[in-house]
């Protein structure tokens, strides 16, 4: 299968009043035409970043400094803002964690749905209505016609993200980055969506990139996953692969946080050192953490690189670690 | 029918506040030392018109019973007599009320007119020239007196260019006045089709609206830009970016949004016109209430005086009535 | 997209902000912005004339020379003369002893008492019993005198006590008190929400002790900011006034009256009689509110961090 979407070695940061402040440290990451892709990374890894940096939609002050990123070969960072426009929407969608937020809070959900319908397409008004009601009722709103006329803040939560899944869903795109789309919605609500959204893109073979912090979700819905830390994944595997043996200390650390979590036991071993912060330094970004870092982590960056087909991480130790003799 | 019940119960809540102005106004009377029969009657009164003064407005009866007779007689229309033109003051009022409307009304709706494209333009354009142009203008409008560049303008426009009438009022004294409908000069000429009487309305309209209109509008599209700055930026307009909309579509979303703001920020435009009006109808001999109101502060007329405050307060509390409307009408987040 | 650099956690458990090292910071945010040193150079100019204006006059600004009226600028009158033959340039010089005095005596007044109004209003909003109904009624009645222009209530005021330079004082003091009490009532709203305040109740101090001694100093600001333009305002306003004839009475030179006694001129052509005193007026305006935009964006935390 050709790749459908390939990242490579993208840079990003944030340029403020207190100076630069890196957010993408190179990454790496691609998915095949008809995948399933999961990112997972802690707060502030850097993934909302990512995925917006995708679609050329970043501003000011977060800048693209390097990179490209490939989708059917072509590289979308070198095309204009009118040519990108086309793709938006169109070939590829996105959805959003605060989806409330990002609807227009003075105009009826049926007429967003109809704007966006007639963005990319000739559609006549009557016809865009009645598409507009046929994707309420895929993504699972009741009474579609009248929700039409309903306005944003008259909606929950978890009918906004609906709505905004519906908003992505509206054209026949081949690739949805959905960014966090249960942020903020309770569990039945989040399964809910989840499973729909699963639904949706299987019926008809969008690809998809789920960002989560979550690896159960990533591992319950998605084929391969890519681990993302202080701006640069870091790992890179299918999900069965992945919960073999895990190549990086960071992601042995995801398991166990999630198998504790999900077995609600204590978590034996803690991690020493602070939150996620870019690296700015030379050196693993991990290294603090790391329990098997050693003086080479310190001063080399570990490159993404292959232990197997179809499985790569950026440790010197990797196949140690794969392997399950150390970090485990 | 929603708007009916909210525009039925904003009006209700008028009230209240109708009563606490009319509280202060009746107050500001009280301030003066001296007697008020006396000081409301003016300086030339005779004794029986003292008295006369002192019956109607209660004056030897207990405060709130002063209040009671204040209240009702306004609900009538007996605002009192000026001394110095011998009419009632309703008179007065009516008779020079349309001149300032017709000023405020025309500076306000070309402020209006003007200042919302502009203030859309440069928040959409951002080059670098305008912006520095239109700050230091902003600067530059809200430190200068009205009442001084409505003098200026006289100056070149009248005095050097000779290219505008001069300030003698609303009409040319040759001119007969077209037969009255609204009061309003240009408005009646143009009904009445005396179109030489609107020609001469119309020009010496220009020079206030002008004086007026530069100053405030800096104002309006101040607030338009960074109201539809703000929305360009918004969350939603970003997402409607990433799903590809275009560029008309986003513009119009951002300035959809931006209404709200830009609504307040025109209500309070006539808020200041109204004062400005006072000083712009005595630059240009208007005619108006605001220059009967000033004549009747230098000459110690105190019943014109507390009317005129009494009418300025009613004309904002319905200006905001009407700001409170329309976004009832624009944000369906206050309808629930 | 909220910025990295600043962690919520941090900001939650600041407790009072520390005064900035003050004069180093300050000169160094300065010397970055020209218009802001333009501003404060108008306001010295403005200082120093208010003080030694009549004193350092080329001719004595009450008192009409005979036979020298209506002059235009020359070399003897830098000005020119008005009417009456008194000099110009004297008399612009000379009114900001008296146009300042009552701005900034009225600003002062108004500023106090905003503040104080506007701790109490923004501190007790919400809370159970008389604090609510205080807080309630100070709310209240600043919001009905909004109604009037300001410009209108302030002739009013003037009219119905009289014209004179306490009476202007108090009105325009009056007047401006709302704004001062609404951008107060405002910070406090927000600073009393801060883990410090509750700090202090627990340490046992009367909630008029913590609303004054704690919250209050925090939560000054905005109104500091505010006082400059705020003075800049009641100069306008005075001016305003004195020019309808109801403020500064005649012979002493403030800008208004002065404008006001070179309108019949400037219809015939004499425009410097006018022309001078609004000049003076605008920059002095400019110099204040220039300041005011300068203190505001360097006492504003989130633009400095």
């Amino acid at each position: 299968m050709a790749s459908l979407l390939e990242v490579q070695d993208l840079h990003a940061a944030h340029e403020g009043e207190s100076g630069r402040v890196p957010v993408l440290n190179g990454v790496d990451v691609g998915l095949e035409a008809g995948q399933t892709l999961g990112i997972v990374g802690e707060s502030g890894s850097g993934k909302t970043v990512l995925v917006r940096a995708m679609l050329g939609l970043l501003r000011p002050p977060w800048r693209i400094e390097r990179g490209r990123v490939l989708f059917d070969g072509q590289d979308l960072l070198a095309k204009s803002e009118d040519e990108l426009r086309l793709v938006r929407g169109r070939v590829i969608a996105l959805t959003t964690p605060e989806p409330r937020k990002h609807l227009n809070p003075l105009l009826r959900v049926g007429d967003q749905i109809v704007n966006v319908l007639r963005a990319h397409s000739d559609i006549a008004r009557g016809a865009a209505y009645a598409r507009a009601e046929e994707l309420l009722s895929a993504v699972g709103i009741p009474d579609p016609k009248r929700r039409l006329a309903s306005y944003p803040h008259e909606l929950s939560g978890g009918m906004c993200q609906r709505v905004i899944i519906a908003m992505a869903l509206a054209h026949s795109t081949r690739l949805l980055l959905a960014d966090e789309p249960t942020a903020g919605l309770d569990v039945t609500i989040s399964r809910q969506i989840l499973d729909l959204m699963h639904d949706l893109v299987r019926n008809s073979r969008t690809s998809l990139i789920l960002v989560s912090r979550d690896l159960g979700v990533v591992a319950h819905y998605c084929e391969r996953v890519a681990v993302m830390y202080a701006g640069r994944i870091v790992e890179t595997a299918s999900v069965p692969t992945f919960f073999a043996g895990a190549a990086h200390p960071y992601s042995r650390h995801l398991i166990r946080a999630a198998t504790a979590a999900r077995d609600a036991r204590p978590l034996q071993a803690t991690v020493a050192g602070e939150s996620v912060a870019p690296a700015s330094a030379a050196g693993c970004a991990y290294a603090t953490r790391c329990p098997v870092a050693f003086a080479r982590c310190r001063s080399e960056q570990p490159l993404l690189e292959p232990l197997l087909e179809g499985h790569a991480a950026s440790c010197f130790r990797k196949a140690e670690v794969a392997a399950g003799r150390i970090g485990a | 029918m929603r708007f009916l019940k909210y525009a039925g119960r904003r009006l209700l809540f008028l009230i209240p506040q109708l009563f606490a102005v009319s509280i202060i106004v009746f107050f500001l009377v009280r301030l003066l030392p001296g007697d008020p029969a006396f000081l409301m009657a003016g300086q030339f009164a005779t004794k029986e018109r003292i008295e006369e003064v002192r019956s109607d407005l209660g004056l030897d009866r207990p405060l709130h019973e002063q209040y009671v007779i204040y209240v009702g007689n306004v609900l009538q229309g007996d605002f009192g007599r000026s001394w110095r033109t011998s009419q009632s003051v309703l008179q007065d009022v009516k008779q020079r009320l349309p001149a300032t409307l017709e000023l405020v009304l025309s500076a306000g709706l070309l402020a209006v007119a003007l200042g919302i494209p502009i203030g859309v333009y440069t928040a959409v354009k951002r080059r670098g020239v305008a912006d520095k142009l239109l700050f230091g203008y902003g600067m530059l409008a809200g430190s200068i007196p009205d009442f001084w560049l409505g003098l200026i303008l006289i100056f070149v426009f009248f005095s050097k260019l000779g290219i505008v009438p001069g300030p003698i009022g609303q009409l040319d004294p040759i001119v007969s006045t077209p037969p009255t409908v609204t009061g309003m000069i240009v408005v009646d000429a143009l009904i009445a089709g005396e179109w030489e009487a609107f020609r001469s309305a119309l020009q010496h309209l220009i020079l206030p609206v002008a004086t007026l209109t530069l100053v405030y509008m800096t104002l309006i599209i101040k607030n338009t830009r960074s109201a539809v700055e703000e929305m360009m930026e918004s969350d939603f307009v970003e997402h409607g970016r990433a799903l590809g909309l275009p560029r008309r579509t986003l513009l119009r979303y951002a300035l959809r949004n931006a209404m709200p703001p830009v609504i307040t920020v025109v209500g309070i435009v006539f808020w200041f016109l109204l004062g400005g009006a006072v000083l712009v109808e005595t630059v240009f001999a208007w005619g108006g209430l605001g220059q009967y109101a000033v004549e009747a502060v230098v000459n110690s007329d105190y019943a014109p005086l507390q009317a005129f405050v009494l009418l300025a307060a009613v004309f904002t509390l319905l200006v905001f009535l009407l700001v409170d409307l329309a976004y009832f009408l624009i944000d369906p987040r206050i309808r629930a | 997209m909220s910025d990295p650099a600043l962690s919520p956690t941090v900001a939650a458990l600041a407790g009072p902000r520390t005064p900035p090292r003050a004069l180093r910071a300050f000169i160094g945010f300065a010397r970055k912005r020209p218009s802001f040193l333009i501003g404060l150079a108008i306001v010295v100019i403005t200082l120093f004339l208010a003080v030694f204006g009549p004193v350092v006059a080329p001719y004595p600004p009450e008192r009409a020379l005979p036979g020298v009226g209506l002059r235009p600028p020359s070399i003897e009158h830098w000005m020119g003369t008005d009417a009456a033959g008194m000099d110009i340039f004297s008399r612009v010089i000379a009114a900001p002893r008296i146009d300042l005095t009552i701005a900034l005596a009225s600003s002062l007044i108004a500023f106090v008492l905003g503040v104080v109004l506007g701790v109490v209003s923004g501190f007790f909003a919400g809370a159970p019993g008389l604090g609510r109904f205080l807080s309630e009624g100070i709310m209240r009645s600043a919001d009905i005198l909004q109604a009037f222009p300001i410009f209108i209530f302030a002739l009013a005021l003037v009219g119905f006590r009289g014209p004179g330079v306490e009476n202007v004082i108090a009105a325009l003091a009056f007047l401006n008190i709302p704004y001062f009490l609404r951008v107060t009532r405002g910070s406090v709203l927000q600073v009393r929400e801060r883990p410090f305040v509750e700090a202090a109740r627990c340490a046992g101090n009367s909630e008029l002790r913590v609303a004054f001694v704690h919250v209050m100093p925090n939560a000054l600001t905005p109104a500091l900011a505010n006082i400059s333009p705020g003075i800049g305002f009641a100069i306008l306003l005075t001016a305003a006034l004195s020019f309808v004839g109801a403020g500064v009475p005649k012979p002493t030179p403030e800008w208004g009256s002065m404008i006001s006694i070179g309108a019949p001129n400037m219809m015939t052509g004499q425009w410097w009689t006018a022309f001078f005193p609004g000049v003076a007026l605008g920059i002095t305006v400019l110099g204040y509110a220039l300041v005011g935009d300068g203190l505001r964006d360097y006492l504003d935390p989130v633009k400095r961090s």
